[in-house]
């Protein structure tokens, strides 16, 4: 077994037991990046050196104690939206394509201090619009199940990167599926916590009352090691101010006898793939044969998620990058003769067409006249959409859901319409607008000419509560065994 | 819901984003149907609903100001992100004219 192909619990125990070293693991994923992101285009920086430093000093502290945290010498890679002091962050966007960060974001702290090798800097749709990682500035990423489809987005390089084993597990953003879509279509675990319990400082911000820091993993127990390791109250992002430091990876046990899970009848729709629809049938099956009780349940107001979506983002998205102005950092058009034309023309240069496109729609829903009739109708639909969850969650303990209406489409398949490409989020955005966990992990694989691709399965769960639904997803995993399951396309 | 190619050139114009005519007539399709889509929303019926910032109940969350020392290093790396300077100074084109 090659060493980039093991999850965060074989490495480390691995490590622990000197069966390698960190520098030999991250050699060995720093050869797997370059044999195969030729391919995939997962990675937009590559950190050798950052990486061999930190795998030498893994490396001694490991020779000294045997105390340390489970994440010590594992190579990690972070989307690249997320700042590390002293490395080129683009966010995916011409207008930051040579931005240095000067500091380092909450959870890269979090992740230092725990002695984690960061391998490098993933791909993205740009400023993490998007859900197929076409909208990156610097070209797209392929999905490694089959390199003419789609990764999913917006972190399409980071559940690429752990699908093709070009790293062991890396950070995504998720701000109405983008953590949980990309893992879906890519066959690998992704976790969108509760809205506030990882500290978004450091975090290119996109759409603040949505975003959400999380891990994608190769197993659900590693979703949740990560969790731990980034999750807590900091003073810097005050939305992160109830989050505690508990251990989750305590309470997994994969014991679900008498867990109700709710299974929403508005998630099953018209239009969705048939094959998805019978794996999400199946896994229901499989949870009653563990010993869960499944009961039917309602979310009233599905339907307008995406509509309260895609009024109340874009909103935050034109306040969000107003700071982008080629004033103080980022591109600059130097040829502008006068300011306004400076603004313009910077923006006009450094923005793509997706992101120009949703500024232009929340200066709209924002503007005079209008705020009430979208940006507060909106907000006010955003509550009922919470209470329904509200209400589900005094008769269940979670609920489950298919991740995606489809499988991983083709390159170019959505891009020439926006709304067609906004469906891809229709099961994914109701966690964000109501702030509630959501893990999507491996649930069956379809075959589409000749290629398998994998099919996600999502669960949601209380405000606060990810141990219920990382326990249940441990359940179903060690029950099913999907998530052993590696693309070949590559070797 | 339709949106005219003037309604784009004027918010892009508000945005202070750049746009081409040719984009300006693209967008204002795209968008027309992403409006189309929201306007779905006039459905529900939320006379009785509070506005409110309604996520996972945070509110109101407020700390002291506090100093902020981290010295030479980052005010150096902050003035290397600048795009134009003189010295420590960030050059910017006139204000007034």
């Amino acid at each position: 077994m090659e060493l980039s192909s093991l999850t965060i619990e074989q490495a480390s125990a691995g490590l622990r037991k000197k069966e390698f070293s960190s520098v030999e693991i991250t050699e060995a994923v720093l050869k797997r990046i370059d044999s195969v992101d030729t391919n995939v285009h997962a990675y937009l920086s590559v950190l050798e050196e950052e990486a061999h430093i930190a795998a030498k000093m893994a490396d001694e502290v490991l020779g000294r104690e045997n105390t340390a945290g489970s994440l010590l010498g594992i190579p990690v890679a972070l989307k690249d939206n997320m700042t590390m002091a002293g490395t080129i962050t683009t966010s995916a966007s011409r207008m930051l394509e040579h931005y240095r960060a000067p500091y380092d974001g909450t959870v890269v702290s979090c992740l230092k201090k725990e002695g984690a090798v960061i391998i490098g800097k993933t791909n993205l749709d740009e400023f993490a619009m998007g859900s197929s990682t076409e909208n990156s500035a610097f070209g797209p990423t392929s999905n490694p199940w089959d390199l003419s489809c789609v990764p999913g987005g917006s972190s399409g390089g980071s559940a690429a990167a752990v699908s093709a084993d070009e790293c062991i597990y890396a950070l995504g953003s998720d701000t109405g599926g983008s953590i949980r879509q990309p893992a879906s279509l890519c066959g690998v675990v992704g976790l969108k916590p509760t809205y506030g319990q990882v500290s978004r400082y450091g975090l290119i911000a996109m759409a603040s009352s949505l975003d959400q820091i999380g891990p994608i993993t190769k197993t659900v127990k590693d979703a949740a090691i990560v969790f731990d390791a980034i999750k807590g109250a900091d003073l810097r992002d005050a939305s992160s101010a109830r989050a505690d430091r508990k251990s989750t990876l305590g309470t997994i046990t994969g014991d679900i006898k008498g867990l109700k899970i709710g299974v929403p009848r508005e998630y099953f729709i018209e239009g969705m793939d048939l094959e998805i629809e019978k794996a999400t049938r199946e896994a229901i099956e499989v949870y009653r044969s563990l010993g869960a009780e499944i009961i039917d349940v309602s979310l009233p107001h599905t339907e307008y998620a995406l509509a309260v979506y895609y009024i109340i983002m874009p909103a935050e998205v034109s306040a969000n990058l107003a700071r982008f102005d080629g004033v103080r950092y980022g591109f600059r058009d130097e040829d502008a003769q006068d300011l306004t034309t400076l603004y313009q023309e910077s923006r006009r240069k450094g923005f793509g067409a997706e992101v120009r496109r949703r500024i232009i729609l929340g200066t709209y829903t924002l503007s005079s006249g209008y705020a009430d009739a979208y940006y507060k109708k909106a907000q006010k639909v955003r509550a009922r959409i919470e209470k329904d969850f509200a209400h589900a969650f005094t008769q269940v303990d979670c609920l489950l859901t298919p991740t995606t209406p489809a499988l991983a489409f083709r390159k170019g398949e959505k891009s020439a319409d926006p709304l067609t490409m906004y469906l891809e989020d229709i099961f994914t955005v109701s966690a964000n607008i109501a702030g509630v966990p959501g893990i999507s992990l491996p649930c069956g694989f379809a075959s589409r000419e000749g290629n398998n691709l994998p099919m996600g399965l999502q669960l949601m769960g209380k405000h606060w509560d990810e141990a219920t639904i990382l326990n249940a997803a441990f359940s179903y995993e060690q029950a099913t065994l999907w998530h052993v399951r590696r693309p070949d396309i590559l070797s | 819901m339709s949106f005219s190619k003037e309604t784009v050139y004027n918010l892009a114009k508000l945005a202070r984003l750049g746009i081409s005519e040719e984009e300006a007539t693209q967008f204002a399709g795209q968008l027309g149907s992403v409006l189309e889509y929201v306007e779905k929303l006039q459905e529900v019926s939320v006379e009785d609903e509070q506005y409110r910032y309604p996520v996972a109940g945070l509110e109101n969350i407020v700390r002291p100001d506090v100093l902020d020392a981290s010295g030479t290093m980052l005010h150096d790396a902050l003035l290397a992100e600048m795009p134009a300077r003189e010295g420590d100074l960030l050059k910017v084109r006139a204000v007034f004219e």
